[in-house]
C-alpha cells in the first residue's frame, strides 16, 4: 500500500499537468502566428520537463529497492565446494564432510529386489544421483539432497532454490525437478556517455551467476539392483 | 541603404531570439523522439537468463538511457539539417542580415538545443528507473540515485551535450551541402552506406570504426572536449565557407 501513494501522486501530477497544459493549448489556439504555437510548446516542453524532474525526486525519495541485504558470497569459494563437494559424495563421506549444505532427506522402506529409478519424461533433471551401497540389507532406501550454495553478482540466492521432488510408487523411485522460482532482477546501468570515462564495459554488463552443485544421495540395501530408466546417470560412490 | 548601424551581435542575439520561437516545433520532436526511446528501452538494453538446479529461473535486465541519448543525438542531427532547408533560410530575412549572422545565430540555436536535449536526455533515465521500479520489477542489484553520485549526472549532461553538438554540426554541413546540390542527398548516404559496407566486407576497421573510435573510446575528459570542440568548430567552419556559395535570395 505504502508503495502505491508515490505512483498515486505522480498519476496525479501528470494528470494535473496534462490538464493545465491542454487547458492553455485551449486558449491559444484561436490566436493566430507563429508564435501562439510556439507558446503551446513551451508549455507542453514544461509539462514534460516537470514530469522528468518529478521522477528525479522520486527516485531520490523512494529509491529503487537493492538487494544489498542479501548475503554476500566470493563466487570463487562457491566453485571450489561445489567441486569438493561432487568429490566427497562419490567418495562416501558426504554424511559427515557436507552435511552444511543438506536441504532435505527422506526416508523409504522397499524389501523388493529391484527398484526402477526414473525421472518424469521430458524433463531434464539438474541433479547429480549418487548411489551407496550399504554394508547390509536393511530395507531401507535412505535419500538426501545436498546443494551447495548459487550466486548471482556475489549475492546469495541459495535461499529460493527448492530441493528435488522424490516420490516411491508402486513401479519405483520417481524423481521430479523442484518447483520453479522466478527471480526477475533490474539493473541500471550507467548511458555510454558515462561510461567511456569510468571506465566501465562499453556494450557488455557484468553480472555473474554462479550455480551450485546440487546431489541427491542414496543410501539402498546392498543388494538392491537399481534400473536407470530414463538415463539419469547413476554414479556409485568408489 | 540603412542610415542605422547594426551589429552583428545585435543581429544575432535578434535571430537566435526570433529562431527559438519560430522553430519550437523541433523542440515537440524531441520530446516524442526522447518518449519512443523510454518505450524502447523499456524491454532493458540486454538481459542474462539462468536457471539453478532447474529450480530456480533468474532473470537479470539491464537499462539504461543509452537509446535516448542516441535518439537525441539522432534528433540534434536532424534539426540541423532541417534548419538549413530553404524555407528556414528565408526566416532569417525578416531581419536585416548577412550569412555570417545567419549562421552564427544557426550555430547558437543549434547549441542550445544540443544543451537542452542532454539535458532531458539524462534526466529521461529516471522517467525509466521509475517506469522499471513500479511496473516492471522492483528489485534492483544496481541503481544509483542523483544524490549518491552527482557527479556521474554532470557528466553524463555534459558529455550528452557535447555529442548531441557534435551531430548538430555534422548535421550543419551535411544540410549545407545538400542546399548547394541536391546531388548531395543521393551521394553522402550512398558513400556512408557503401564505406560501411566495404568495411564489413573486408572485415578491417575502416574510416567509420575510426572515427567512432575516436569519440567514443576517449576516456579523458578533457581530450574529449577538445575534439568535439575542434571537431564541430571544422565541421561549422566548413557549413559557413559553403553557405557563402548559395544563391542570393532574390
Amino acid at each position: 500500500m505504502m508503495l502505491m501513494v508515490p505512483l498515486l501522486i505522480t498519476a496525479i501530477i501528470v494528470i494535473s499537468l496534462a490538464i493545465l497544459t491542454a487547458r492553455a493549448v485551449n486558449k491559444t489556439v484561436f490566436r493566430k502566428g507563429k508564435f501562439s504555437y510556439s507558446q503551446r510548446v513551451c508549455l507542453i516542453f514544461s509539462g514534460y520537463v516537470a514530469v522528468l524532474l518529478i521522477c528525479v525526486v522520486l527516485d531520490t525519495v523512494y529509491p529503487v529497492k537493492i538487494v544489498n541485504e542479501w548475503k554476500k558470497v566470493d563466487t570463487k569459494v562457491l566453485e571450489k565446494e561445489s567441486i569438493d563437494l561432487y568429490d566427497t559424495a562419490l567418495a562416501g563421506k558426504i554424511a559427515k564432510e557436507g552435511s552444511e549444505f543438506l536441504r532435505k532427506k527422506w526416508n523409504f522402506d522397499y524389501n523388493g529386489k529391484q527398484l526402477n529409478i526414473a525421472a518424469i519424461q521430458d524433463e531434464y533433471l539438474n541433479t547429480s544421483v549418487v548411489v551407496e551401497r550399504k554394508n547390509h540389507n536393511d530395507g531401507k532406501i535412505e535419500a538426501a539432497y545436498y546443494q551447495t550454495r548459487s550466486s548471482v553478482n556475489g549475492m546469495d540466492i541459495t535461499e529460493f532454490a527448492h530441493p528435488p521432488r522424490l516420490e516411491l510408487a508402486e513401479n519405483g523411485l520417481l524423481l521430479r525437478n523442484p518447483k520453479k522460482s522466478k527471480i526477475k532482477f533490474s539493473e541500471f546501468t550507467n548511458v555510454f556517455s558515462v561510461k567511456q570515462f569510468t571506465e566501465e564495459d562499453f556494450f557488455g554488463h557484468d553480472s555473474h551467476f554462479s550455480e551450485g552443485q546440487s546431489i541427491l544421495y542414496l543410501r539402498i540395501p546392498k543388494d538392491l539392483e537399481l534400473i536407470d530408466k530414463t538415463n539419469i546417470n547413476l554414479n556409485y560412490v568408489e | 541603404m540603412s542610415l542605422t548601424k547594426v551589429s552583428l551581435i545585435d543581429v544575432v542575439k535578434k535571430q537566435y531570439i526570433y529562431k527559438l520561437k519560430a522553430y519550437s516545433q523541433v523542440f515537440m520532436s524531441l520530446i516524442f523522439l526522447q518518449l519512443l526511446a523510454v518505450l524502447f528501452s523499456m524491454n532493458g538494453v540486454g538481459s542474462m537468463g539462468g536457471s539453478t538446479g532447474g529450480s530456480v529461473e533468474l532473470q537479470v535486465k539491464y537499462f539504461s538511457a543509452d537509446f535516448v541519448a542516441a535518439f537525441t543525438m539522432l534528433w540534434g542531427f536532424i534539426t540541423a539539417i532541417l534548419i538549413t532547408t530553404k524555407a528556414y533560410r528565408n526566416d532569417d530575412f525578416v531581419f536585416v542580415t548577412n550569412r555570417v549572422s545567419s549562421n552564427l545565430s544557426n550555430a547558437v540555436f543549434l547549441l542550445t538545443a544540443s544543451v537542452i536535449g542532454g539535458i532531458t536526455a539524462m534526466l529521461s533515465s529516471y522517467l525509466l528507473k521509475v517506469i522499471v521500479y513500479y511496473f516492471i520489477s522492483d528489485l534492483s542489484i544496481k541503481s544509483i540515485t542523483v544524490l549518491e553520485a552527482p557527479m556521474e549526472l554532470l557528466l553524463g549532461i555534459f558529455s550528452t551535450i557535447l555529442y548531441v553538438f557534435l551531430f548538430c554540426a555534422l548535421g550543419y554541413l551535411v544540410g549545407t551541402l545538400v542546399q548547394i546540390s541536391k546531388a548531395f542527398t543521393v551521394l553522402l548516404p550512398a558513400a556512408f552506406f557503401g564505406t560501411l559496407i566495404l568495411e564489413g566486407l573486408s572485415g578491417k576497421a575502416g574510416t567509420v570504426a575510426n572515427v567512432f573510435d575516436f569519440f567514443f573510446t576517449e576516456s579523458s575528459l578533457v581530450l574529449f572536449i577538445v575534439k568535439i570542440i575542434v571537431s564541430a568548430g571544422l565541421l561549422f567552419s566548413g557549413a559557413f565557407v559553403l553557405s557563402n556559395r548559395l544563391e542570393v535570395r532574390g
